[in-house]
């Protein structure tokens, strides 16, 4: 029942030994109707993810699939066979619309795009979309440079969805913005999911955001997927370290910095993402890696991506508990709270 | 369908520049049609008695060789000078833009070597450029206008290859690509119209450009051939004679001149009104900055509690020219040791506070407060130099953009090593060795091989520290930190924000935080200020602003932020509306237009900061009205209620 | 490299471009046949193109650069005792609008960031926007006239002393030393409004600090890339300035090879004047890459 998938998606920048494998053989799974949240720091690839999907960077391997059937791939490795059924959203409010064409202009070309619909049926929709993310009509006539940058993000967000996307992605679509604006755009989001039953796509790295607003919450770490689950349960018992770090990272209303215990990712810098810790790639930073405990060989050595079916959240950590119950239903025991 | 046009006309009216330039051209162009007919006659006319004079009555600019009138010569002139520099732009422009285009549609490996050889022609000088190919094409006005087009059209390569290639990485592209919009559609709907206006200011720029290369060629006699007669040629004529009869020269001389300047400063003025519509200029407003007249009501205050505060602040407005008041009447205080947060908005004013404490801001802004003291002292009557060594010295500074904010072309030992050498006059050896210690008290390792390192060579988070350092290599009694950590990652924030606190304890510093996270302020500091639209509108400590703010703005604040707490079923709060700009003056409370509790009194007369029990104050007539954690539901900024203006 | 190649096929090609024969054109219609034969087999016009080509190249590499059309002279000599000439008033010029343009850039960027003296950045950019735009032969003429002719301080032509360099350097730099004045100002401009500069500003440093040691090798990239192309259009320049002047340099050479239609020593003129420009590029390259310790690195 799931609309969008990757199956071990990477993608790679460069040749070679200076080959940057920005991100490494992606599992994510966006089911209907769902508003999944896609965290990370910088450098953990999940918008060149976010960006490969909808074939703006090209796939070096895996595959992306929608309704279960896998997109065409062009000679150069972009996705181009998704026929607009994903649609984005982008970071930057000032940069993602036309400067010389005015939002109804915009948004009535992304309507018009691979139809033929007249002009006037064109219009009714430009103004319906503009009711449906609530801005006033009106501000069709207007050129991009007289809005803000809320109201710029509403407009790219009609714009998306004129083309009526099974899956919309929002990359870092609130970082931009004020934070008394951020919220309006949040609820939009709930909004569009529950009216029209589309998927999002959330990505971000403020973690409190993605928290409030996604039903199920991905974590990656240097290209990988590191845990997948449910929003609420994944942020009260993260099963990852990595997950469980960043966490606890996240300043507290009131809570004061000195009760805050030091991470061991303070004690090593981030490692040269073009060469990445061999095994699990956060074994150098890790608070219950080898590095803590100098019999956790393991970590070193296998790449803890195996056997995740079988944890919790699918964590890639060798010694995250396992999913209670037989192997095979593990999975299923996720999709079942997925549905809630 | 967008009504709008490339350029502004009436906007060039408004600089004096514009206006000249704009007259200059209109009579070369003008001059271009009528003359001939009217006065081609008179030009052409032969008079073997009148020959090579210099200035008569009837020649007041002199004759030629034929006895030609050299006053008519150049205003007839004009026609064909114009012509064929306007027609080797065009020329240059139509071969060149395609050409520069080109690498974005073929193979890599083809692009780079039109684009090496595209800048091998930039590098070529103009005219010898045009002088080699015209030497090929055969002399007179067809070799020159194509030797000039060829010498120019490597520039409109240039340009039109930079200007595909930011607005090919431009987001919009993107999002056309995703929405499945056809490249031919791509190229005409959204390429070509943002990238016409820059070329065709520099069309103007170089017809300008080309009108004295033509002059120039045929200076050297590759230029147009008798009996056909351009400004240059009558140039080189009058050269012949110029000890003999010098004013000859005047003539065309000064008919290119104005020409050249015209169109160049045309270009000019047109290219700097596009600047300014897009924000890339500032704006020049030469009206003296007006204060707002305020009536206050002042706080009461205990005489003695004056002395031993590290920063005493009262009344500070930082105004600029053109009507724009950022900061509004802001009052601070900050104990030994204390650290104290401002909260806010951008917009709010709270960096450019931070700014005029640490007297740093820029020199058209004006900043007057009723008192100032830092250190318990009044500066301004420190000297220079005592100013200098003071601030220097004990207040440290801590920027947003670590990566902006140092200095990429020196390495990080001489960034931290000058403090001390300027201010406490060590040696160079000496400031090293502080440097390396000071690195290494900020947890950075191998500081001995950091010094070394220049900024770009190190990560987001380290640049930081070596900031933090660099404001320890004093001994600062006040740290101000201006969005310290809003460019790092959370884990790295969490860091740096430990290291604040640990630099305060350990230097006995008090500091400043400013952020628009009220989280990351309620973890470093005891006693908060929130601004907004300017104004300080509540100050209160951390315990009281997590569970009771009283302003409404506060309250809304904290609803509308998500943490880590928030319960996911209900809706965020959010507040419709834009906040208010530096330029709006009008009476009344900055957050009644989105205040849900505002009343016309809100609307009319201004709330000050008054105290509503120990240690909390608030600007507001209704404060308490607002409970947090329940505003209204849904979507702000509504539908009908949105200001676009 | 491969602009070396490039430009000499070009430079080789462009006897080849001209339509009808070269070697008539030159001589002109009424020259006897004879001699039109015996020019075309000196100049090796006989041979198949590759061979020519090979030749070319070959020649050029040791320094040989063929003989004139017009007067059967070998054009190396012809190049080797003017060259120097072009490259001292070149040069010369060079020298002068670097030492008045960049101080008079930077101490305008200095006095007018922030918006100060408004009146005195009207002034600069009226005053450095007619030089500029005054052509070099113009300045010339008018230079001749005023300070050669009525008042009679320098000679009117030739290169005889130190007194005949004023004018001509003075009428080839000025214009090249008022843009490089405006672009240095824009580039200090640039620089000065740095965060950078504001954390130099915020730590007290003296303004002599701030400026010597934070600004200006900031502004040294974009500066050293102009200086390149001004040199280059020095080069230029010297053709027009050794025309008006009477200076025999290569420049004036140039000119009379390109009216007398004797193409080989066009030839060589662009060659050289090719080779030059390439190696200035090179240079400035060079530089470059020297004072920008990031230009390879690419941050996280």
């Amino acid at each position: 029942m799931t609309a969008l998938e990757t199956r071990g998606l990477t993608v790679r920048f460069g040749r070679g030994q200076s080959a940057l494998v920005a991100v490494d053989g992606a599992d994510l799974t966006v089911p209907e109707q769902t508003i999944v949240g896609l965290v990370g720091e910088s450098g953990s690839g999940k918008s060149t993810l976010a960006r490969a999907i909808v074939g703006l960077v090209p796939i070096a391997g895996g595959e992306v699939l929608l309704d279960g059937v896998a997109a065409r791939h062009r000679r150069t490795g972009y996705v181009a066979g998704l026929n607009r059924r994903v649609q984005m959203v982008f970071q930057d409010p000032f940069s993602s619309l036309n400067p010389r064409m005015t939002v109804g202009a915009a948004i009535a070309e992304a309507a018009g795009a691979g139809r033929r619909a007249s002009r006037a049926v064109r219009a009714r929709e430009v103004e319906e979309l503009l009711e449906l993310v609530h801005l006033d009509p009106a501000v069709m006539r207007e050129l991009p440079s007289r809005l803000s940058g809320g109201q710029r993000q509403r407009v790219a967000l009609a714009r998306a969805l004129a083309v009526r996307p099974e899956v919309l992605i929002a990359d870092e679509i609130t970082s931009a913005l004020d934070v008394s604006v951020q919220s309006a755009i949040l609820n939009l989001l709930r909004d569009l999911r529950d009216r029209l039953g589309i998927s999002i796509l959330f990505v971000s790295h403020n973690l409190a955001t993605v928290r409030y607003v996604s039903d199920t919450l991905a974590v990656m770490y240097l290209g990988r997927l590191v845990e997948a689950g449910p929003a609420g349960e994944l942020v009260a018992e993260p099963q990852h370290p990595y997950t469980r770090s960043l966490l606890d990272a996240v300043p507290r209303l009131g809570v004061s910095i000195r009760d805050v215990g030091t991470s061991t990712l303070d004690a090593v810098e981030p490692p040269d993402p073009r060469r990445p810790p061999s095994g699990c790639h956060l074994h150098p930073r890790c608070a219950v890696g080898p590095m803590v405990d100098p019999t956790r060989q393991i970590c070193i050595e296998a790449d803890p991506r195996e056997g995740a079916d079988e944890r919790v959240h699918r964590a890639a950590c060798h010694f995250a508990p396992r999913a209670p119950g037989l192997n095979g239903t593990a999975r299923l025991e996720l999709t079942e709270k997925e549905a809630t | 369908m967008t009504g709008r046009r490339f350029v502004r006309w009436p906007d060039l009216f408004r600089s004096p520049v514009g206006v000249v330039a704009a007259l200059m051209v209109a009579a070369i162009l003008v001059l271009a049609l009528i003359a001939p007919p009217i006065w081609g006659h008179v030009a052409s006319k032969i008079d073997v008695a009148a020959a090579s004079q210099g200035s008569t009555a009837a020649h007041p600019l002199g004759t030629d060789v034929l006895g030609r009138d050299i006053l008519h010569r150049t205003l007839v002139a004009t026609r064909l000078s114009v012509f064929l520099a306007v027609l080797a732009s065009l020329l240059g422009a139509g071969v060149g833009i395609p050409i520069g285009v080109l690498p974005a549609l073929v193979g890599r490996r083809l692009g780079r070597l039109i684009t090496s050889a595209i800048s091998l022609a930039v590098a070529f000088p103009t005219l010898l450029l045009a002088i080699f190919v015209a030497s090929i094409v055969g002399l007179g006005a067809r070799g020159a206008v194509i030797g000039i087009a060829a010498a120019v059209a490597p520039y409109f390569a240039r340009l039109s290859q930079t200007l595909a290639a930011s607005v090919a990485g431009a987001d919009y592209i993107a999002a056309a690509r995703v929405l499945g919009i056809g490249r031919w559609r791509l190229t005409v709907r959204h390429v070509l119209p943002n990238v016409a206006e820059p070329l065709l200011l520099t069309l103007m720029l170089t017809m300008g450009d080309a009108l004295l290369a033509l002059a120039g060629l045929s200076l050297l006699g590759v230029g147009v051939q008798p009996p056909s007669y351009d400004w240059g040629g009558m140039l080189t004529e009058g050269l012949l004679r110029i000890y003999v009869t010098p004013i000859v020269v005047v003539g065309p001389a000064v008919a290119i001149i104005f020409a050249a300047l015209g169109f160049n400063l045309l270009g000019e003025s047109l290219a700097r009104r596009a600047a300014r519509r897009d924000g890339t200029l500032p704006r020049h407003v030469s009206s003296p900055v007006v204060l707002p007249p305020e009536q206050h009501e002042r706080l009461a205050e205990l005489e003695d509690e004056r002395h031993g505060k590290v920063l005493d602040l009262r009344g500070l407005t930082v105004a600029f020219p053109g009507g724009s008041v950022p900061v509004r009447d802001v009052s601070i205080t900050v104990e030994p040791g204390e650290i104290v947060g401002i909260v806010g908005e951008s917009g709010s004013g709270k960096s450019l506070t931070a700014m005029a404490i640490a007297e740093l801001l820029p020199a058209r802004a004006q900043s007057t407060s009723e008192r100032r003291l830092l250190f318990g002292g009044d500066l301004s009557l420190l000297g220079k130099t005592g100013r200098r060594r003071l601030l220097g010295r004990s207040l440290a500074i801590v920027y947003q953009d670590p990566m902006a904010s140092l200095n990429p072309a020196l390495n990080v030992g001489r960034q931290l090593g000058e403090v001390a050498e300027v201010h406490e006059g060590l040696s160079r050896r000496e400031a090293r060795k502080r440097s390396v210690e000071r690195l290494r008290s900020v947890r950075i390792g191998s500081p001995e091989r950091r010094v070394r390192n220049y900024p770009h060579e190190l990560s987001g988070g380290m640049r930081q520290r070596v900031m933090i350092a660099m404001g320890l290599m004093g001994t600062p009694q006040l740290i101000i930190a201006d969005e310290p950590t809003t460019a790092l990652d959370v884990t790295v924030q969490q860091q740096i924000l430990k290291l604040l606190d640990d630099a305060g304890t350990s230097t006995g510093a008090a500091a400043i935080l400013i952020s628009h996270d009220i989280a990351v302020v309620s973890q470093l500091c005891r006693r908060v200020l929130v601004m907004y639209a300017g104004r300080v509108v509540e100050e209160l400590d951390v315990p009281t602003l997590v569970r009771r703010p009283a302003h409404p703005y506060t309250a809304a604040l904290l609803a509308s932020v998500p943490t880590m707490d928030s319960d996911r079923e209900r809706p965020l709060v959010s507040i419709p509306g834009r906040a208010v700009g530096p330029f709006d003056h009008s009476p009344g409370c900055p957050f009644a237009p989105r205040c849900p509790a505002a009343s016309d009194r809100c609307r009319s007369e201004l709330p000050v900061l008054r105290p509503l029990e120990s240690g909390h104050h608030v600007a507001c007539w209704h404060p308490n009205s607002v409970i947090p954690q329940s505003g209204p539901p849904g979507d702000g900024e509504s539908v009908r209620e949105d200001a676009l203006a | 490299m491969v602009s070396l190649v490039l430009l000499l096929t070009l430079t080789f090609g462009m006897i080849h471009f001209v339509p009808g024969d070269p070697v008539r054109s030159a001589l002109g219609l009424t020259a006897p046949a004879q001699l039109v034969k015996q020019r075309r087999a000196q100049l090796g016009l006989d041979k198949p193109l590759w061979q020519q080509y090979a030749d070319y190249v070959d020649r050029a590499v040791h320094g040989d650069f063929g003989t004139s059309i017009t007067s059967g002279e070998p054009i190396t000599e012809i190049v080797r005792t003017r060259l120097p000439t072009t490259l001292r008033l070149a040069g010369l010029a060079f020298l002068a609008a670097v030492l008045i343009g960049v101080p008079l850039g930077v101490l305008s960027a200095a006095l007018t960031r922030d918006g100060r003296r408004r009146y005195g950045e009207l002034a600069f950019t009226t005053a450095t926007g007619a030089f500029a735009s005054i052509p070099g032969f113009l300045l010339a003429v008018a230079f001749i006239y005023l300070f050669a002719v009525k008042w009679r301080f320098f000679p009117v032509a030739g290169e005889s002393g130190p007194k005949s360099y004023v004018l001509p350097i003075a009428a080839l730099a000025i214009g090249p030393a008022a843009a490089l004045a405006r672009i240095v100002r824009v580039e200090g401009l640039k620089v000065l409004d740095e965060d950078y500069i504001r954390t130099a500003r915020g730590k007290r440093l003296p303004a002599r600090l701030i400026y010597l040691r934070h600004a200006l090798p900031n502004m040294l990239t974009a500066t050293l890339t102009i200086s390149g192309l001004l040199l280059g259009g020095l080069i230029a320049g010297t053709v027009l300035i050794e025309t008006i002047f009477a200076w025999t340099g290569l420049g004036s050479t140039l000119v009379n090879s390109v009216t007398a239609k004797d193409y080989p020593s066009v030839q060589a003129v662009a060659l050289i004047f090719g080779a030059f420009i390439l190696l200035i590029n090179f240079v400035v390259d060079m530089l470059l890459a020297v004072i920008n310790p990031q230009s390879t690195i690419s941050d996280q």
